[in-house]
């Protein structure tokens, strides 16, 4: 940290505050990336990489859509980057899950967009390896798959090169706020930094930052998922798989975060094949607080949901399993963009299982926001005040 | 349905330590089971060739230790403990493994576990070192003893320590030519490793006969010399060796080309560590920088019911192996309800210290050359697994700072199958050497199952078996 004074401090390396730190850089603004840890050594080390447009609800299609675009230019600008364009299946289990099909064709219809209702045939010729009785299944083409730490590398990357300056190690202990509560400097172990801006994307230590610096709380919960990766050339698959009835059953979507019921856990069919041949093999979701210890049982039930529809994968040998925390918010839109009550702070946090996927867009919007420039998207559904409600019931 | 067995203790490896643990348990009354990856047990010292080999015969002359190997051997045989060959023991919790035979199953339930899983080679890249025709020491012993192979007929021998000798007189008794034999320490660590030496007796003997056996084969080992780099299109056919200074560094002013088609290289051992940490045992840097479990005066790591011994709590050969693997039996039977006599126990752990200071004094005298890591090349393969060059590794390092976590995160270098076996020291022997950073701040990674991989369907009901 040669110089002491930037136009923005990023709190948090991981992707979203990688995204900030390149959409910032290519802004012409100085930057500065605090990371209390290594880089990518939260969720983005712990996660899947998957790049998805969400045809549902409104505002999210939106804000998917405007990022999956935002990441084939990256795709072309890097192509180092580990990019699979392998659009993503959308899998009915059986007859009974047909209409949520037509439901997501409808929906992505509704907003000009193209996709493709399959019928078993023509999903079986795409992918041979699935389960013989699965019905029919919805492809989206522009879905993709990214190496979520390599990704991190070559936004971080891109940044550094534009000026950017990264240091690792190095906590925000403290703000300092001038008249009219505006940010006017960052403390760190280091010494004071001055700067106008900063940003808070720390996903799920959003929280514990935010009471550190003494700003407004935030509505954000730890929510663990246990994952599976296989060798390399070990894919069964070559497309994103998804059960479509998690639209459903939406992952446990009864459970209160700040209940005190412990939670079950819940999980549902996500397979990602990557650019090496591995193979990525999720989702499992559970709220227990910061740890981050696999849970066995979870894993067996993901491992076995995945049988179901890919039963070659049986046969693939895993590597490595872990787990890791996802930043939930209980609208499931992300917080982004200014915090009014203190000028200069800003959030970009709580994207849950999004993270890879709205990274860009929220660089995006959060680079916009302190150039003075119009945002892309609305940014309302977005702010802290949509969330507050909950954070004043906690 | 999956096999489980009930034992009072299992034991992970059937080398030395395993071999000796197995039958000290057994001895004190215990119920025991031996685990092991080889087709016969022995590990990687005493190793037999697959019985349908039988009839050959051993290749080469047997060093007293082989003697040692087979009486331990023998006396497992006769005990009864039985010998689960050919399985890879890919999930461990306190109290019960999970392993994989031929893609099926097995969960054994034990009150203690001793780990005897041994070491493999330490690798150190040079340009070329992923050509077909460069082997490691161990791969070359296994080549030859174990499956009656000849690797190679011209062979440059390269690398530090003692298991150099051993290494040789195999090659040279499977008739491969060795043109060059490099000790890339001075002849000062030569001499303070006999100065070790001459303070056991069994280390004596072993060294003498390989010794004697060097000394009839007419070959001079030069010290302070290494193999730079191995030449070829798709295999070896050239290679560069020259001189290194007293830290390993390449000096660039004596080198020469030699026609090979076999370059063995033994850069010393790393403990396989992986279940330890899988464990979660408190991990501790040995005096080569390896990770290491924690153990107490009876081979006790900090994870009740879990000991460790032999090469897996610090590289030390073959008599400290045996000595620990006989305290850890006796101290796992003795945690499984078993009573162990206190002389018992007083004599094995003096043995065991005994013996471990004569390994320690000799792992001192070959110590880990930090300058052999100057041998890489921008473009040499630092990580096997996910093709990762220095280069890259090097670049990493300048925009994100020198941590490994970060380096594997930008280059991907320790994510692949090998799960860091290999690349884990290069990585940290690369960024000590060429960017100063100290070994010592980087963390213990942690194990996750598998700790080897293993097909899904048996990682699934490893944990449907265990919870």
């Amino acid at each position: 940290m040669s110089s002491r004074s930037f136009d923005v401090v990023v709190i948090g390396a991981g992707i979203v505050g990688c995204a900030v730190a390149c959409w910032c850089a290519r802004a012409g603004l100085r930057v500065l990336v605090l990371e209390r840890d290594g880089v990518a050594t939260g969720t983005s080390g712990a996660c899947m990489g998957h790049i998805m447009v969400n045809p549902e609800p409104e505002p999210l299609y939106r804000l998917t859509r405007r990022s999956v675009t935002l990441w084939q230019e990256l795709r072309d600008r890097h192509p180092e980057l580990h990019y699979l364009a392998c659009g993503a299946l959308w899998l009915a289990e059986s007859d009974a899950d047909l209409p949520l099909l037509q439901g997501l064709d409808r929906a992505i219809a509704g907003h000009g967009d193209r996709a493709w209702l399959l019928d078993a045939r023509e999903l079986h010729r795409r992918e041979p390896a699935l389960a013989p009785d699965l019905p029919g299944a919805w492809f989206y083409p522009d879905d993709a798959v990214v190496l979520p730490m390599q990704a991190c590398g070559v936004l971080l990357g891109e940044a550094v090169r534009l000026g950017a300056t990264v240091c690792t190690h190095t906590p925000a202990t403290g703000v300092r706020l001038g008249p009219g509560s505006r940010i006017e400097a960052v403390r760190t172990p280091e010494g004071e930094v001055a700067t106008a801006h900063v940003v808070v994307a720390a996903g799920v230590w959003t929280p514990a930052v935010h009471r550190q610096l003494g700003l407004p709380p935030v509505p954000i919960f730890p929510r663990r998922g246990d994952l599976a990766i296989t060798a390399p050339f070990a894919t069964p698959v070559h497309t994103q798989l998804l059960e479509v009835a998690y639209l459903r059953t939406a992952t446990g979507k009864t459970i209160d975060p700040e209940g005190s019921e412990p939670d079950p856990g819940a999980n549902a069919m996500n397979v990602q094949p990557q650019t090496h041949g591995t193979c990525l093999i999720g989702m499992t979701r559970q709220f227990g607080g910061l740890d981050r210890t696999l849970h066995p049982e979870l894993l067996q039930r993901s491992l076995a949901r995945a049988a179901r529809f890919v039963p070659a994968l049986l046969d693939a040998p895993v590597v490595r399993t872990w787990a890791g925390l996802r930043p939930y918010t209980k609208d499931k839109l992300p917080f982004v963009g200014p915090v009014p009550e203190i000028p200069g702070l800003h959030l970009a946090a709580g994207h849950e299982g999004l993270g890879i996927t709205l990274a860009p867009v929220t660089g995006e919007l959060v680079a916009q926001a302190i150039t003075g420039q119009a945002p892309s998207l609305p940014m309302a559904p977005l702010g802290l005040a949509r969330g507050a409600a909950g954070a004043r019931h906690g | 349905m999956t096999r489980t067995h009930a034992a009072d203790v299992a034991v992970i490896g059937a080398g030395p330590a395993g071999l000796a643990a197995a039958l000290a348990a057994r001895q004190a009354g215990a119920v025991v089971t031996i685990l092991d990856e080889g087709a016969r047990p022995g590990g990687q010292i005493f190793r037999q060739l697959p019985a349908a080999f039988g009839t050959i015969g051993q290749p080469a002359a047997d060093a007293p230790s082989h003697a040692l190997g087979h009486a331990l051997l023998h006396d497992v045989e006769a005990s009864g403990v039985p010998v689960l060959a050919r399985v890879t023991v890919f999930e461990a919790r306190p109290g019960a493994l999970a392993y994989e035979r031929d893609g099926e199953v097995g969960v054994v339930r034990a009150k203690a576990i001793v780990l005897a899983t041994g070491a493999y080679d330490r690798s150190v890249p040079f340009p070329g070192w992923t050509l077909p025709g460069v082997v490691t020491a161990g791969a070359a012993q296994v080549m030859v003893r174990g499956q009656m192979l000849r690797p190679g007929t011209r062979a440059v021998v390269a690398g530090t320590g003692p298991l150099l000798l051993p290494t040789l007189t195999a090659l040279q008794a499977a008739g491969v030519r060795v043109v060059a034999a490099l000790e890339a320490a001075p002849r000062t660590a030569l001499l303070r490793g006999v100065g070790a030496l001459l303070r056991s007796r069994a280390k004596r003997r072993e060294a003498w006969h390989y010794a004697r056996a060097f000394l009839r084969s007419g070959l001079r080992l030069r010290h302070g010399w290494t193999v730079f780099a191995a030449h070829g299109a798709d295999r070896v056919a050239a290679v560069t060796i020259g001189r290194v200074d007293r830290t390993g560094r390449p000096r660039r002013d004596h080198e020469q080309r030699l026609e090979a088609d076999l370059v063995c290289v033994g850069f010393g051992l790393e403990p396989s560590n992986e279940l330890a940490r899988r464990l979660r045992c408190t991990m501790l840097r040995g005096p080569d920088g390896s990770w290491v479990p924690q153990v107490d005066a009876r081979m006790a790591t900090s994870v009740a019911g879990v000991f460790a011994a032999g090469e897996v709590v610090g590289i030390g050969g073959v008599d400290t192996a045996r000595a620990e693997g006989h305290l850890a039996g006796l101290a796992a039977a003795a945690h499984a309800g078993w009573t162990v006599a206190p002389e018992r126990f007083a004599q094995a752990e003096a043995e065991r210290v005994r013996e471990r200071a004569v390994s320690r004094t000799l792992l001192a005298a070959f110590p880990v050359l930090p300058g052999l890591y100057e041998l890489a090349a921008p473009d040499t393969l630092v990580c096997r697994c996910e093709d990762v060059r220095l280069r890259e590794v090097r670049e990493a390092a300048a925009l994100f700072g020198p941590e490994l976590r970060t380096l594997k995160m930008a280059t991907r270098a320790g994510m692949g199958p090998c799960q860091g076996r290999i690349c884990a020291s290069i990585l940290e022997g690369v960024l000590a050497s060429r960017l100063g950073v100290d070994p010592h701040r980087h963390a213990c990674p942690a194990a996750q199952v598998p700790v080897k991989p293993v097909a899904a369907r048996c990682l699934l009901e490893a944990l449907r078996e265990l919870g």
